[in-house]
């Protein structure tokens, strides 16, 4: 041998070794079992397979394209969704569900039998019961009762459906936001945006799939879980988004970095990781790619889908939007932008609905009014913007809150309140839904007099989600993700469609 | 006390007792074929001692069978051919059996027995099926294979409650969804039939069954509310079960009288059942009453040709897993213009929801578009198309959705469309249509909602103050 195969034949050798430390006892155990566990698996499946499976519905998870466009398993009336959640739960009793008796009983005992077995978050001993802080009036042709707080919204009541006995199991923030949208009250679950992201993937190659937009200072208690991806492919989760400053934080290109320079390295870290997938044949590299190369597609597309200055000043004023702040309003206009650029979910938070009236700034007096304020002519805007543009028709918009207020006045550590404020209930919320093949002007369910608990049409977190998904073109009974060997679905074995307020 | 006479206690081993004379019988004929070969020929005794056990089988069933007939509540029409092909085919055992063991004295054919064995194997297959027939249902032989037999469910458009008959714009397609599959032509469980005025007044095995004007006293709502569990509950457990509101409807209905030609507006109504009644109402609901996708199947596009699309950047996804037909828009790709569009022409089967809002197409792209006849849902919002693109779009009579948003269609151009009867929804916001066109638009499609747009919300105190202090 010559010096030089020598040296040649001993890099081989340590490559090769090299090569081979990357194959541990754990990898060999891992390939081999899986080995196995596939040849086992093939057969049952084989088996199973000529009696018919008619899961026809399995959705087929693209790495390299893990957001391309996909159907429905039948055709959906709504093709995206705007989800406006009011954290910390606005009180039901001042909004829609007109309590006439509860004003008689301002100010009594609550009866022991509200009490008997239940657990408040805050309410200890016998409180006394809180007639509604408001003024309520039927309106549109549908005769819904709503309350002054919410003037414009009252001008479009026939537009929507409201849910008034929604009862859910979780009377703290963040597990009962993590219900209503991840299906479970722990964490680990992916979130209903993620859900529909990954059924549907995105209409728009230039805008993810799903858009979080929060307002009122504050990220819901729950924290970024409420739109995560849980268990389901990272690329699914929420991609947050802001109304004040970059619209996405660390968008724009470092000081001293072109937009040339960028695109060059990215397509040199693509070149890099398109090797390793060469070598390795990880899937999750070919998604890692795509993440790259999405990125780099939102860099140019998101900051003037993300621009509301460029709307005209009649629509500023329907909204109420001053471009530039962090708002609710803002996002709301933001959320009908987005929906018409396609895409899927749009997810609004607005914090600081919780009034227990501990203070000025949680009182039904002050803040919630305040609130009500905030969001009223918003949200009654973004239906009628939806509307007018054709837009309503396949957008399906839901408003709510994590869980109700209690029928009575809160009295922490057992004492009176400076303020007027309600506890947090889990008995009995209304949530209203609007739009993608929803009844418009109904009402399903009902609570008894003093808006305690369901007397009729009661339905869960699971029922909404389950309604969702069906509007989007699921069954989530079949909408399914195998994860450490099972399918897992949103709704767990939990759901029923409403189909009551579908159109 | 005596629940059952003797005679309905036989009778009860009907089912039971039918599976014998199957059985032995084909076994008879099996081995009756089977010993004429002479590698079998030591079977010939066995034949005559099963044809004959096999004979006597089918007569004990006919008799069992004809005891529970008398007292069963099946379909009349069924049950009367099931027991008289059921005798004939005892007859025929008989005297298969007499003609194989030679009891009957005469010469006859040799192949008499064979005749005998071919003609009571169809006499035992079609009596076995009319008895599944009572049983299990009409049809339920073949209802896997064929789905789209089963009984459709019905949904009435109801565009102004008010007006509706309540029997049969309201009550019937309950009873119809719900009900019929038992109590109707095919069936009548409990000698009950709800499918018509008539039979609803007459009433079941235990008499009647509505008592017009108290839902407590009649059996058809009565026996909605029982335990889901409990036998007597309608529908029984595991069929579709009535929601509230129908249930609802029900006890509305009987309280006012249960009247099968008042309309909805002649009969009281109470404070509770209005909002339910308003819900069936479906005028201010945009809902398609056609489904936006066509019913017949089409073939599906070529891989190839969808490919070029998405090529091209243009979105193009199936409406739903197990469709042909293409969802098509242009979103991702808005400088696209209108030889981008010609290439749908050759998805033009497929294709029935299109967007082209926001690009950059021109009146020319219309051609093409317009020989997309499948199209139910159109949008060209925010386009430069002015009313000659429009004209061209008379070929989409299958249209219920369009957008021309932010055009410079006038309303003398929309009128071009006169033609598409199946359009429900036309969405005018910002085009060139005046205020004043609003009448000629009405008149020329009377069945479309036009949203004209425009919106305005007043400045209320509200919007532009907080509160600062506790007013009380
Ligand atoms: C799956 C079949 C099935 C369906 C669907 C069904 N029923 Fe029945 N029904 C029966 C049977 C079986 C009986 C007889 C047994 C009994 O009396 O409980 C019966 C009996 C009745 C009777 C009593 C008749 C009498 O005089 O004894 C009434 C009333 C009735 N059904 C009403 C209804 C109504 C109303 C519906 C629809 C909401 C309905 N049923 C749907 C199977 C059905």
């Amino acid at each position: 041998m010559t010096k030089k195969e020598l040296n040649n034949h001993r890099l081989f050798s340590e490559a090769n070794h090299e090569a081979l430390h990357f194959v541990t006892r754990r990898h060999f155990l891992k390939d081999s079992v899986t080995g196995l566990g596939a040849m086992a698996l093939g057969s049952l499946l084989a088996g199973c397979d000529w009696l018919g499976s008619k899961d026809k519905s399995a959705i087929v998870f693209d790495s390299a394209n893990p957001l391309a466009g996909k159907p429905p398993l039948f055709p959906g009336r709504a093709k995206s969704v705007i989800y406006l959640h009011m954290a910390g739960a606005p009180s039901q009793l001042e909004l829609f569900d007109y309590k006439p008796d509860l004003i008689k009983l301002d100010g009594q005992d609550c009866p022991q039998s509200l009490l008997e077995g239940k657990r408040f978050a805050f309410i200890r001993g016998v409180p006394k019961m809180l007639g509604p802080y408001a003024h309520f009036a039927q309106r549109g042709q549908s005769g819904a009762w709503i309350s002054e707080h919410l003037p414009h919204l009252t001008t479009v009541v026939d537009e929507l459906s409201f849910l008034k006995a929604v009862k859910t199991d979780q009377f703290n923030h963040a597990p009962a936001q993590l219900l209503m949208h991840t299906g479970s009250a722990r964490l680990g679950r992916p979130s209903i945006g993620a859900w529909a992201s990954y059924g549907l993937g995105t209409e728009n190659s230039n805008l993810p799939a799903f858009v979080v937009l929060t307002s009122g200072g504050r990220n819901p208690d729950a924290g970024k879980s409420v739109w995560g991806s849980g268990f389901l492919p990272s690329v699914y989760q929420g991609v947050q988004c802001r109304s004040e400053g970059d619209p996405v934080l660390f968008i724009n290109n470092p000081e001293g970095i072109s937009n040339d320079m960028r695109k060059a390295s990215i397509d040199a870290i693509n070149e890099v990781n398109q090797r390793s997938y060469k070598e390795f044949k990880d899937p999750e590299i070919l998604s890692r790619i795509s993440q790259y190369e999405m990125a780099y597609k939102m860099q140019m597309s998101v900051p003037e889908a993300m621009d509301i200055s460029d709307e005209p000043a009649y629509i500023h004023e329907m909204y109420g939007t001053h471009p530039g702040k962090e708002s609710f309003a803002n996002n709301a206009l933001l959320a009908r932008k987005l929906v018409e650029k396609g895409v899927r979910y749009v997810q609004l938070f607005d914090w600081g609905w919780d009034s227990h009236g501990t203070s000025a700034g949680d009182s039904l007096e002050i803040s919630f009014v305040n609130k009500c304020r905030s969001v009223d002519r918003a949200t009654t805007a973004l239906l009628l913007d939806l509307k007018q543009r054709g837009l309503l028709d396949e957008t399906l918009v839901v408003w709510g809150g994590e869980f109700g207020r209690t029928p009575m006045q809160e009295n922490r550590e057992g004492k009176v309140q400076a303020y007027k404020g309600r506890d947090h209930h889990a008995e009995a919320f209304t949530i209203w839904m609007a739009g993608g093949g929803i009844k418009k002007g109904t009402s399903y369910g009902e609570t008894d007099p003093v808006g305690y608990s369901a007397i009729s049409g009661q339905v869960s977190p699971y029922d909404i989600q389950s309604t969702i998904l069906n509007q989007l073109g699921f069954n989530h009974e079949t909408f399914t993700y195998e994860f450490q060997g099972r399918n897992f679905k949103l709704t767990d074995v939990y759901g029923r469609v409403i189909n009551e307020i579908i159109a | 006390m005596i629940l059952l006479s003797l005679s309905d206690f036989i009778g009860r081993f009907h089912p039971v007792i039918v599976h014998l004379p199957i059985g032995i019988l084909l076994l008879g004929v099996l081995l009756h074929w089977l010993s004429r070969s002479t590698r079998f020929g030591n079977l010939q005794p066995a034949v005559r001692i099963v044809l004959l056990l096999g004979a006597i089988s089918a007569v004990i069933s006919c008799i069992s069978g004809w005891l529970l007939g008398r007292g069963g509540d099946y379909d009349p029409d069924i049950l009367n051919r099931h027991r008289w092909v059921g005798i004939g085919t005892a007859v025929i055992a008989i005297l298969y059996y007499l003609n194989y063991a030679k009891k009957t004295g005469q010469k006859l054919p040799v192949t008499l027995p064979y005749i005998l064995s071919v003609l009571l194997l169809l006499l035992i297959t079609f009596t076995g099926h009319l008895g599944g027939t009572l049983t299990h249902g009409e049809g339920y032989l073949t209802q896997d294979l064929f789905q789209e037999e089963e009984t459709k469910a019905i949904k009435k458009i109801i565009p102004d409650v008010q007006q509706a008959v309540a029997y049969s714009d309201i009550i019937q397609p309950v009873l119809h969804n719900k009900c019929y599959s038992c109590h109707s032509s095919s069936k009548q469980k409990g000698k009950l039939r709800l499918d018509t005025k008539e039979f609803i007044e007459k009433g079941g095995k235990d008499g009647k069954v509505l008592v017009p004007g108290k839902s407590d006293e009649s059996e058809v709502y009565e026996r909605l509310l029982l335990d889901p569990l409990e036998k007597k509950h309608m529908p029984p457990k595991g069929r579709p079960q009535l929601t509230e509101a129908e249930t609802n409807i029900i006890h509305w209905w009987i309280n006012a009288g249960a009247s099968f030609d008042q309309k909805v507006k002649d009969l009281p109504q109470d404070e509770k059942i209005k909002p339910v009644l308003l819900a069936l109402q479906s005028n201010n609901i945009a809902a398609p009453s056609k489904p936006d996708v066509p019913e017949t199947p089409v073939a599906a596009a070529s891989a190839e040709l969808i490919g070029k699309l998405k090529k091209a950047g243009i979105t193009v996804i199936p409406v739903s897993a197990e469709s042909n037909y293409l969802s098509v828009s242009f979103i991702s790709v808005p400088l696209k213009g209108d030889s981008a569009v010609k290439l749908l022409e050759s998805l033009a089967p497929q294709i029935v929801w299109l967007k082209l809002s926001d690009t950059k197409i021109t009146d020319a792209a219309m051609t093409s578009v317009a020989k997309l006849t499948n199209l139910t849902r159109l949008s060209l919002d925010h386009t430069n198309i002015t009313d000659k693109g429009v004209a061209m779009l008379q070929p989409l009579t299958r249209l219920q959705y369009f957008n021309i948003v932010a055009t410079e269609i006038t309303g003398n151009g929309l009128t071009a469309l006169k033609g598409l009867q199946e359009l429900q929804t036309i969405y005018i916001y910002q085009s060139g249509i005046l205020k004043a066109d609003s009448s000629l638009l009405r008149k020329t499609f009377p069945k479309a909602i036009i949203d004209t747009g425009g919106y305005q919300l007043p400045i209320l105190e509200g919007d532009t103050s907080i509160v600062k202090k506790k007013n009380d």
